[in-house]
């Protein structure tokens, strides 16, 4: 295919800034937070959608960045691990996994709140077998995952009590 | 993956006919259904392209096809090799033909050897379905051969069919065996539809905005610090000991880390990197010229330009492994999947990914060498240089065997068991941004966890001074050991840089480049094995001989041929041992180290062994581990290793209980009785920590290593500020928590959350050594007592100017925190002064100074060297390393009689580091490596066919361990402090793979009415499978008992 | 990883999107969720000039019962569909929608994205045979029908023909006393399975199985069926040894790959194992019982 291929622009709102950018077709939806809006928090970790570092809510929803297109995104609303906290503080997951030791190197860790965070805003008191399956499509190579789940827990608590 | 097909069919033509169809490549290239156009290479030999696809996506492909054999009428051979998406083939295609009287019978037969990625599509289910596409093929190929075929017809037919099949790539290599047409030969022929896009590219990219950030950098202001780490003690009379929030946390719960791959500037180049598809196979040609075309790239480079502008890289190993011409890309031939062959350097990384696509490499396959059993043979030398495959040989033996033999009361033997291939996977891959800059100096922004290493190998082989190489790091997304040995990537780049006249050249690998090429653990093989037992099922001797497959290349790996004699007699208290230990290359991914590196497939060994015996006595396990233990600390193995202290009765006991051992076994006698399979399996493993690189010596008596040695410097910032910089490389493991701790414990008074400890490592800081990274559990030692001899100097040189600042006596000073930070005070007085001042005085306003405080800088550095000597290289007896951490475990599993998974009911972890540090971080220490060693254990292999194509080269296929595998672990732990620390901590990070132990045992408790051995660390649902209906290799036990008395 | 460059298409309605696709022809893909597509292309097997975006056209992602009958338009995602009323309705629809990979490729992944691409290893192709579904096309040509039986020819084939789309997948409210199930077994979510076992029952009142449909999934090039084994629960009160029989009788049809998730003896095995327990899963839920299915894990 020798023809020119055009941009495409598009307009994202992310953590509730609205970006507007021309962008390659291919380039995937990981590569656009990362590269065109310096949003690095967002990781790459595989390439065949099995370990999640790239786990982000579009319209509220978990998806994996690395297996969409950034153009599938155009006028939809993402939030990623940058847009946890807020000027109140960490997101309770955020304290609850520094508390708790829920991270070690920090790769798998954006995407394993950002698969939390929908549990709990559907499910405010999941049992361990719940936050197992919800976090079955992100891996994490450091804490052999028992203090991602007794962080989930403890966030759960807090939220539930605030 | 090699598939052999056969078959034969009849046609109503005359044998001539049939043959000349045959065997003339312009007619019968055509015929291929998948048929897209062709060119005559010489009258042998057609570059024929045909089309290619899965579901719903097409490509082209191309294939070089040559008429090797044409006996007339009889026979037709044609020989072809080619590219296919994300792979290659060779194959073999044959015709026999036979009159059947005015018919003809032709007998076909294909071979096809195939490699790459392509092959783990789907999982590897590459035979049934090309078993399918052969059989739609050959059923057209004899219509087509009937006389009135029409071919107009058969195009029709194709085009209807439109196979749209996964294999379709297959029809590219089966299609050799499709219907002549009854046409007129062509001598171009070309199909009409437009040419499929072999190349696509943008013409001209969407112009690359430069990043504008949208969050701050990472660098923490002051007051993140703060909210950090958590200030509160817990009533633990010290900071060490506390269960401490982490200060690396503040940034990546926020995604604020910096990884190499955030590193991101406007005017950086991308390098990718083709690789090999084949194992083992001769680099005929290599055509750059198309990616070179496109537009956007800026270079590329092979591994002949490499190797005119460097030299190979340095040996650890003797002679015959020290002459392997080791360069980080290959130059004449490829030794392993996914070695790199070309590097490719572009504006952008997709720019150079496409042009990675487009260079044209021309290989003719090897013989591969795909174990070290084999490798044995030197059938396949791999390495010409060297002139064998076996890189080396040493005979570690202790006390008396032949006596301990003779006085046995039980011999048991064991024909084979095996360690099998996996690796810990760091979820970030290998990366980095090197610039080597106009000065001649090379900057890496790295994820090389062992910089010391990784330097004093680049520095020589590319003629640079060891002073001219920066390695820095930030945070790293783990590591494991696994990323000590990328320099060869490193390397790439930096010349790339070189060649670029110094822009900035980020490689990032990929899963499927790490997976293939970034680094395997070791895989063992334990031969005839004998095991010499006394009346009490004590061990008394063994004898054994141990081949390890250190892959294409041994880089780092012959150290691994004496690390494991760090914990040669495991946990038993035999004092007579011999071991046969050869190390082998074979035409798989070089082995690098891997959590619990080297000793973690010696324990099993020693484990598996103990178990055996177990069994073959009818002793119970926990009942012969008591008999056998190591008991007594400091104790002295018989290959003078010194274990510091521990206590592993106390450990089993507490696993016991917390267990409920004795209702567990009630439970297996019931489940038994109802022919369940449970099993109850027990693991001890050992952690060694801070190595004796003397050991290097045994490996190479001509080895420049040996001792230890870690450094940190210690400074009052002309702010007042305190600022510790570490060699370590920490990549998760909490070392600027576990450094403010120590220093806050020094500088009592001042809190964890006033020391800032610079991220990662710079050797620009001055604070590395020969040894400094973080691999072999020595943080906790070598690392914090480096920290424990600055925050010492540091306090002394505080102390001194205080006094003169204050006119106050050291003695009546003390460490505190006030309205600027940290101070000094004198209690019960208003004399205070803050850190602040005191680095005023020495560093800014330091006129007038006292002549007794002219050595002093408020700016320390210190190393800490281990005592140790050199071992007596001859006997290899010596101690090799300053501390042991201790793990058991305790498993009970019931495999399914249907899928044969082995269901974890309950999992027990008892850990002994010594005295913690944070005790928060140990236990997560122990949790990962627990989840390690259970993935490996069931879940996670680096499986190679027979060709020498890794079959789990993506995630998808190789399953790294997820929430949904782990067991809940019950965890306890006790500290025997270690006599040879400051602190009384022990390394613990790697925790010696207890699980695959634990997990071996379990399995072989709950087959126990099975008549099998459990001889190989996988234990996945197929492994067991396999091992119970007799596939693969099994392992033979057999016992003689000669307690006569 | 990277995908080769392409086109990249919105059209906003159906007969734009058919239209588009037959005029670029087979270098022109349809993306829905691209839980499947995505990885393909970053994995650069094959080539693809342009990318048609039909995730967004209006009115195809309604899931409905109406009175015999339930219609699942192609662009409900299986998370919608899990939580949907109709899973509710239907458990062994939760089975399938719930134990399809991971949370967040479920929250992306459609059901006609699923059964278009003809995946082997693919759950709804398989599934939907054992409620004997029918799959709406649109095309150039106006719509059409297939049987879900008929829908998937080969190994990433399907009947669908250049310009076609599916739109909708129909099938029958199982009648009174009915119940089914769908499990696969795999080694991690992510993870494709190993193989899979579905199996819808109906029970007269006194029990004895009155209409069986069975399926086996990733043993083969295409879903297994076996109206012998269908046959064979049928007047029987689906005990372990009924069930044990008709495993036989379709797992002799299938076909396991050799591959790194086992042998073909080894698949056998497991799915005897998953057939006796959605063969059991089927009969609790066809009299009234409440039963969660899942997949299995290692």
């Amino acid at each position: 295919m020798s023809e020119f291929v055009e941009a495409v622009d598009i307009e994202v709102t992310v953590n509730g800034k609205t970006y507007q950018r021309s962008v390659e077709p291919r380039l995937l939806l990981v590569e656009f937070l990362r590269e065109e809006l310096g949003l690095t928090g967002t990781h790459i970790g595989c390439d065949t959608s099995y370990c999640g570092a790239c786990t982000i809510h579009m319209n509220g929803a978990p998806v994996k960045s690395c297996t969409l297109f950034a153009v599938q995104a155009d006028g939809q609303t993402l939030t990623t691990v940058e847009g946890l906290a807020t000027d109140a503080g960490l997101h309770p997951l955020q304290k609850a996994f520094s508390e708790h030791h829920g991270l070690q190197c920090g790769y798998c860790t954006p995407g394993m709140l950002m698969s939390a965070k929908a549990l709990l805003e559907r499910n405010p008191n999941p049992s361990d077998k719940e936050i197992k399956k919800q976090i079955a499509g992100n891996v994490c190579r450091c804490t052999g995952y028992q203090n991602i789940i007794k962080s989930v827990h403890a966030a759960a608590a807090e939220m539930r009590e605030s | 993956m090699e598939m052999k097909f056969n078959g034969e069919f009849k046609v109503a033509i005359p044998r001539q006919e049939a043959f000349d169809l045959l065997s003339d490549p312009q007619k019968f290239a055509p015929l291929l259904p998948t048929f897209h156009s062709m060119s005559m290479k010489d009258d042998k030999t057609a570059t024929v392209k045909v089309k290619v696809g899965i579901g719903k996506i097409h490509g082209v492909a191309a294939t070089e096809l040559t008429l090797e054999e044409a006996q007339e009428p009889l026979r037709a051979e044609y020989v072809g090799r080619g590219k296919v998406m994300g792979g290659a083939y060779n194959m073999i295609a044959g015709f026999d033909l036979e009159e059947a009287g005015s018919d003809t019978l032709i007998k076909w037969r294909g071979e096809t050897q195939m490699y790459g990625k392509i092959l783990s599509l789907a999982g590897g289910s590459m035979r049934g379905y090309a078993e399918s596409e052969i059989n739609r093929l050959i059923g057209s190929l004899q219509l087509a051969l009937s006389p009135e075929a029409e071919a107009a017809a058969i195009v029709a037919a194709r085009q209807a069919a439109k196979p749209q099949g996964l294999w379709q790539k297959l029809l590219a290599l089966f299609g050799l065996w499709s219907p002549p047409l009854p046409a007129a030969p062509a001598r171009e022929v070309a199909s009409k539809e437009e040419p499929a896009a072999a190349v696509r590219l943008l013409a001209k990219p969407p112009t690359r905005k430069v990043l504008k950030a949208d969050v701050a950098p990472a660098a923490l202001s002051r007051t993140e610090v703060g909210e950090s780490i958590e200030m509160d003690r817990h009533g633990n009379p010290t900071w060490v000991g506390s269960h401490l929030r982490r200060k690396e946390d503040s940034r990546l719960v926020r995604g604020r880390g910096l990884y190499v791959d955030d590193y991101q500037s406007s005017d950086m180049l991308h390098l990718a990197v083709v690789r090999s598809p084949y194992a083992h196979a001769k680099i005929l040609s290599i055509d750059v010229s198309e990616a070179e075309a496109l537009p956007g790239v800026i270079t590329t480079l092979t591994g002949a330009e490499i190797a005119s502008v460097m030299q190979p890289y340095m040996q650890i190993g003797p002679e015959p492994g020290a002459n392997i011409k080791d360069y980080p890309m290959a130059v004449t031939k490829t030794i392993y999947q996914g070695e790199p062959v070309v590097a490719v350097v572009a504006e952008t990384a997709r720019i150079a990914a496409d042009a990675a696509e487009l260079v044209n490499v021309d290989y003719e396959a090897l013989e591969p060498v795909t174990s070290a059993e084999d490798a044995q043979h030197d059938k396949s030398i791999i390495h010409p240089d060297m002139g064998t495959n076996h890189n080396w040989h040493g005979i570690f033996e202790y006390g008396d065997l032949d006596q301990a033999f003779a006085e046995a009361a039980h011999v048991v033997k064991i024909d084979r068991l095996h360690f099998h291939r996996f690796s810990s996977t760091p979820l970030e891959t290998n990366a980095c941004v090197a610039t080597w800059d106009k000065r001649g100096d090379i900057d890496f922004f790295t994820t090389n966890t062992f910089p010391a290493i990784a330097m004093q190998m680049m520095a020589p082989a590319l003629g640079v001074s060891l002073d001219n190489i920066r390695c820095r790091t930030h945070d790293i997304g783990g590591s494991f050991g696994n990323k000590i040995t990328s320099y060869p990537g490193m390397t790439i780049a930096a010349l790339a840089s070189r060649k670029l006249g110094g822009r900035q050249v980020k490689w990032i690998e990929t899963r499927n480049e790490n997976l293939l090429a970034g680094g395997h653990g070791g895989e063992r093989t334990f031969l005839d094995t004998e095991v010499a037992l006394d009346a009490d099922g004590v061990i008394t001797a063994i004898r054994s001989r141990h081949l390890d497959d250190c892959g294409a290349f041994p880089r780092y790996e012959p150290l691994g041929c004496a690390i494991w004699s760090q914990v040669l007699p495991a946990t038993m208290k035999l004092r007579n041992i011999r071991v046969d230990f050869n190390q082998y290359i074979t035409n798989k991914c070089p082995a690098v180290p891997n959590r619990g590196y080297s000793r973690l497939q010696h324990l099993w060994f020693m484990e598996r062994v103990l178990d055996i015996c177990g069994h073959q006595l009818g002793m119970e396990p926990d009942e012969i581990r008591r008999r056998n233990y190591i008991t007594e600390f400091p104790y002295t193995t018989p290959n003078g290793c010194v274990y510091d202290s521990g206590d592993y009765l106390k450990m089993l006991k507490t696993a016991q209980d917390l267990l409920g051992w004795d209702e567990w076994k009630e439970k297996q006698r019931q489940a038994r009785a109802e022919g369940r399979w449970l099993g109850i399996g027990i693991g001890t493993t050992l952690d060694s920590g801070s190595n004796n690189f003397a050991q290097a010596q045994i490996v190479n008596p001509d080895a420049p290593f040996s001792g230890n040695s870690e450094v940190c410097t210690l400074k009052v910032g002309l702010d007042g500020s305190i600022v510790a910089a570490l060699g370590t490389v920490p990549s998760g493991q909490g070392h600027e928590t576990a450094t403010a701790q120590v220093v806050a414990d020094v500088l009592k008074g001042v809190g964890p959350d006033l020391i800032h400890v610079h991220a990662g490592t710079d050797t620009a800081r001055n604070a590395y050594s020969g040894h400094s990274g973080t691999y072999a559990s020595q943080f906790a030692v070598t690392g914090l007592s480096a920290v424990h001899g600055a925050a010492v100097k540091l306090r002394k040189e505080l102390l001194a100017v205080g006094a003169y600042a204050l006119q106050a006596s050291e003695d009546e000073l003390e460490f505190g925190e006030g309205e600027m930070g940290a101070q000094l005070s004198v209690p019960g007085t208003d004399k205070v002064i803050p850190f602040m001042y005191l680095s005023n005085i020495i560093n800014t306003n330091n006129a007038g100074l006292p002549p007794e405080l002219d050595e002093v800088t408020l700016n320390v550095r210190h190393v800490f060297r281990p005592k140790f000597e050199v071992p007596d290289l001859k006997r290899k007896y010596g101690n090799l390393t300053l501390t042991y951490a201790a793990q058991l475990h305790i498993a009970v599993v019931e495999i399914d009689k249907y899928t044969f998974v082995p269901q974890i009911l309950d999992y027990v972890v008892v850990d002994d580091c010594g005295t913690q540090i944070n005790p928060k971080i140990v236990e997560g220490q122990v949790h990962g490596a627990t989840a390690h060693g259970l993935g490996a254990a069931l879940m996670e292999q680096y499986l190679y066919d027979a060709s020498g194509n890794l079959l789990t080269s993506s995630f998808s296929d190789y399953t790294p361990i997820t929430a949904m595998n782990m067991p809940d672990l019950k965890c306890a732990s006790q500290e025997s402090p270690s006599p040879f620390s400051y602190n009384g901590a022990k390394g613990c990070g790697e925790g010696g793979g207890a699980p695959l132990h634990t997990l071996s045992a379990a399995i072989q408790d709950a087959l126990a009415g099975e008549d099998v051995v459990v001889g190989d660390t996988f234990g996945s649902p197929t492994a067991i499978y396999d091992l119970l209906h007799g596939k693969g290799r099994r392992t033979t036990v057999t016992h003689e008992s000669r307690s006569a008395a | 990883m990277y995908p080769a460059p392409f086109r990249y298409h919105r059209p906003d309605s159906l007969d734009a999107a058919i239209k588009l696709l037959e005029r670029l022809g087979d270098m022109a893909k349809p993306i829905a969720g691209g839980q499947t597509l995505v990885p393909m292309l970053k994995l650069r097997m094959g080539d693809v000039n342009d990318l048609i975006d039909i995730g967004r056209l209006p009115g195809l992602a309604e899931i409905q019962i109406n009175d015999n009958e339930a219609r699942i338009g192609a662009l409900a995602t299986h998370a919608t569909i899990a939580a949907s009323p109709l899973a509710e309705r239907i458990p062994s629809v939760r089975d399938c929608a719930g134990g399809i990979a991971d949370l967040q490729v479920r929250s992306r992944g459609t059901i006609g994205g699923s059964i278009s691409t003809g995946d082997p290893s693919t759950d709804w192709a398989p599934f939907l045979h054992t409620l004997r579904a029918v799959v709406e096309i649109q095309g150039p040509a106006g719509q059409r029908e297939v049987a879900i039986d008929d829908f998937v020819s080969d190994a990433y084939t399907t009947v669908l023909k250049t310009g076609e789309l599916v739109t909708a997948i129909r099938f029958p409210l199982p009648p009174p006393r009915s119940g089914g199930a769908y499990i696969g077994y795999k080694r991690a979510a992510p993870a494709y399975p190993t193989c899979a076992v579905g199996i819808q029952l109906t029970l007269d009142e006194a029990g004895v199985c009155s209409a069986a449909r069975c399926v086996l999934s990733a043993v083969a090039s295409t879903p297994v069926t076996s109206d012998a084994a269908d046959a064979a629960l049928v007047g029987t009160g689906v005990t372990e040894e009924d069930l044990k029989a008709a495993g036989e009788l379709i797992i002799a049809a299938a076909d396991p790959p050799e591959d790194v998730r086992g042998s073909a003896d080894y698949k056998r095995s497991v799915l005897r194992g998953l057939f006796l327990q959605a063969g059991t899963k089927a009969r609790q839920r066809a009299t009234g019982e409440t039963i969660e299915g899942s997949h299995s894990y290692v």
